[in-house]
């Protein structure tokens, strides 16, 4: 993972993106206890806007000797999923992403409170699963969470999961 | 001790526990979380699939 951690970081050092941070499960796994997931989910803002921003990650990345598999690129036995911030919400939750300690390594994990909107906001099976073990095991920001909520008009689907799944409004 | 008592003190044991885990380093969660891969890769999915393999880190 450190390995992997640190051609992410590289992307960012040499230009090829402007910024990233782990999102997903594995953003989840650093608030919460250990849980199954098995892709790096990476969201990053692409230095410039177009039709293929993934191609720039891709081409430094083959140059490197790592293989796609399916939608992943496996980076030093990790297969990592390189997402572009899709709206206003994930790129907000990128740019404001937080610094974390991986052993020696800083690297950025999306903020617990934008990890819940993002959540909220996509809404599978799995998001909602986790926003539970999140709701229980955390300690968020509520005023945070409630200013990024209503700025992303899910602060009322936000209240209803919390009514449905711990009878709180 | 009552039933509902014995229940309450499992359900808070469950939740110090889980609490502990929570409050791992990231790394040793990723350690945790390597084996959890390896435990999945055996068991197979409805529609006779496996999990996904382990990272090969």
């Amino acid at each position: 993972m450190d390995s992997a951690l640190r051609i992410i970081k590289e992307l960012k050092t040499k230009g090829i993106i402007r910024e990233y941070a782990i999102g997903g499960g594995i953003a989840v796994l650093y608030y919460t206890e250990p849980l199954l997931t098995y892709d790096l989910d990476i969201y990053f803002v692409p230095v410039k806007e177009g039709l293929d921003v993934l191609a720039p990650i891709y081409s430094f990345l083959k140059k490197r000797g790592y293989s796609t598999s399916r939608e992943h690129i496996l980076v030093e036995g990790v297969p990592v999923q390189f997402i572009p911030v899709y709206n206003d919400l994930v790129k907000a939750a990128v740019n404001n992403s937080r610094k974390v300690n991986y052993g020696r390594l800083k690297t950025n994990v999306v903020g617990l409170e934008y990890l819940i909107a993002i959540m909220l906001q996509t809404y599978r099976a799995k998001d909602r699963e986790r926003l539970v073990t999140i709701l229980e095991e955390t300690e968020f920001d509520s005023n945070r969470l409630r200013s990024i909520l209503k700025k992303y008009d899910l602060y009322d689907k936000f209240k209803k999961f919390r009514s449905v799944h711990f009878g709180k409004n | 001790m009552e039933r509902t008592e014995i229940l309450n003190h499992i359900i808070e044991a469950k939740r110090q526990r889980r609490k502990e885990l929570a409050s791992l380093t990231y790394k040793e969660k990723i350690r945790i979380l390597i084996q959890l891969q390896k435990f999945a890769g055996g068991v197979k999915k409805p529609g006779n699939k496996r999990n996904s393999g382990a990272w090969s880190i």
